[in-house]
């Protein structure tokens, strides 16, 4: 307790008059103690007010902060996905159950690519493999059939990326410009756990790589997403398509199959039925 | 000290949460209680969350409140570790960045729970004993409370 009043240095002090000014701040710090003791009650209703000032501009930075970050993530909103224009002249076509089929029928091997357009690990087989699969089709030696799956459809923030994209790719595939668009997303493919590409963006890739008019309908449309779902939940159930990743046999994405069977992505038949 | 140390805490796990967004979506997701849209909320604001009772109780403001709210979260934090435990998730509890699937044997749930417990006691002491030396509400308020507590 010793935040009494100082003394106030009178203008020439320290000169006899002055001298018995210790005696009298004793007494007067005696006296606030008294009084601040005094006021104690009111010291703590100012505490709970200050509190409540405190817990307010607290939440107001929780507020403002959660609105400042759910905003959409800027490095994918807004900004057009860089167009990757791939040369190929090789057949595509849609079947039925949504699944792209893309190269020669009378190819002598086949693919199939189970990928979903947000999984890191697809990015990465795209990366490794994307161009050795193109020039295969180009050359009539392989014929890919890509199914579209929406297996991290939670795992994009929002969530949804998964299968918007799946069901804009098969809309790309229906518009003529299905390796432009796939080669486009794997490019710059977002972040799992980060906000994806919105439905503006995915229509208008379909622009920059040359789809008809059409496609941004169909992209909004969403209308592939029942075959989407559909496909993801025959892979999951397939036992040819099952791989043990540890924890006992499940489907994740990629699982890639060459000539029929489940090839890994840097494995020699992969890389037999390529060249 | 004990003022310092779990503003540090809140701090540190805030600060590494709101470097890492995704990450931290998944994390929040992992522990598979929320549908994804609520997880969406809580991955933002939960850094902001933290941040805010870091330096609350750095500067000592509103201690006792910040101190309370500190208890709930770190409740909320063991229910979630602990549910994931008993559902016998495989995940990381993320509490500083990082968080979501792991392999079955690299779980660290008995490491986690004493951790949080260990923090759930700083965070309970200092709803008993808020006001300390150099925060601002021995600075602010009542003069009175300092010797309140140098009394016997």
């Amino acid at each position: 307790v010793t935040n009494g009043p100082r003394p106030t240095p009178a203008p020439g002090s320290g000169t006899g008059p002055h001298r018995n000014a210790a005696p009298r701040r004793g007494r007067s710090t005696r006296a606030d103690t008294r009084s601040v003791a005094a006021a104690r009650g009111s010291g703590r209703a100012h505490a709970g007010t200050v509190t409540a000032i405190a817990v307010v501009v607290v939440l107001a930075v929780v507020v403002f902060g959660g609105i400042l970050l759910l905003r959409p993530d800027t490095s994918t909103a807004a900004a057009a996905i860089p167009p990757v224009t791939v040369a190929n002249s090789a057949p595509a076509s849609v079947a039925a159950d949504g699944t792209v089929v893309l190269g020669q029928p009378r190819a002598p091997h086949t693919l199939e690519v189970y990928e979903d357009p947000l999984c890191p690990i697809c990015g990465q087989f795209e990366h490794a493999n994307g161009a050795d699969i193109r020039s295969a089709v180009d050359a009539g030696r392989v014929q890919v059939r890509y199914h579209l799956l929406n297996l991290l459809e939670a795992r994009s923030n929002q969530p949804g990326y998964s299968l918007a994209a799946s069901n804009a790719l098969i809309c790309s595939a229906e518009n003529g410009a299905f390796p432009s668009y796939h080669d486009s997303l794997f490019a710059t493919q977002p972040e799992e756990g980060a906000a994806g590409y919105a439905d503006d963006q995915l229509a208008a890739l379909g622009a920059a790589v040359g789809t008809g008019p059409g496609f941004g309908d169909c992209v909004h449309s969403a209308r592939h997403d029942p075959q989407i779902r559909a496909q993801l939940s025959a892979a999951e159930n397939d036992p040819a398509l099952l791989q043990d990743s540890g924890s006992g046999p499940s489907f994740g994405t990629p699982t890639v199959l060459a000539d029929g069977r489940v090839a890994a992505p840097d494995s020699p038949q992969l890389a037999a039925a390529l060249h | 000290v004990i003022r310092l140390g779990l503003a540090a805490v809140w701090l540190a796990s805030g600060i590494l949460k709101a470097l890492d967004p995704p990450q931290t979506y998944l994390a929040v997701l992992a522990y598979q209680v929320l549908s994804p849209t609520v997880c969406s909320v809580v991955a933002a604001g939960l850094p902001i969350l933290e941040i805010g009772l870091g330096v609350l109780l750095l500067a000592g403001l509103a201690t006792r409140t910040a101190a309370v709210l500190s208890v709930a979260l770190l409740l909320v934090f063991l229910a979630g570790v602990g549910q994931a435990w008993a559902r016998g998730l495989a995940i990381d509890c993320g509490c500083f960045g990082g968080g979501g699937a792991v392999a079955a044997d690299r779980t660290r749930y008995g490491q986690e729970v004493l951790r949080d417990l260990g923090f759930l006691v700083l965070a309970a002491w200092l709803v008993v004993r808020p006001v300390t030396r150099g925060s601002l509400d021995a600075l602010l308020f009542t003069r009175t409370t300092p010797s309140e507590e140098d009394r016997p």
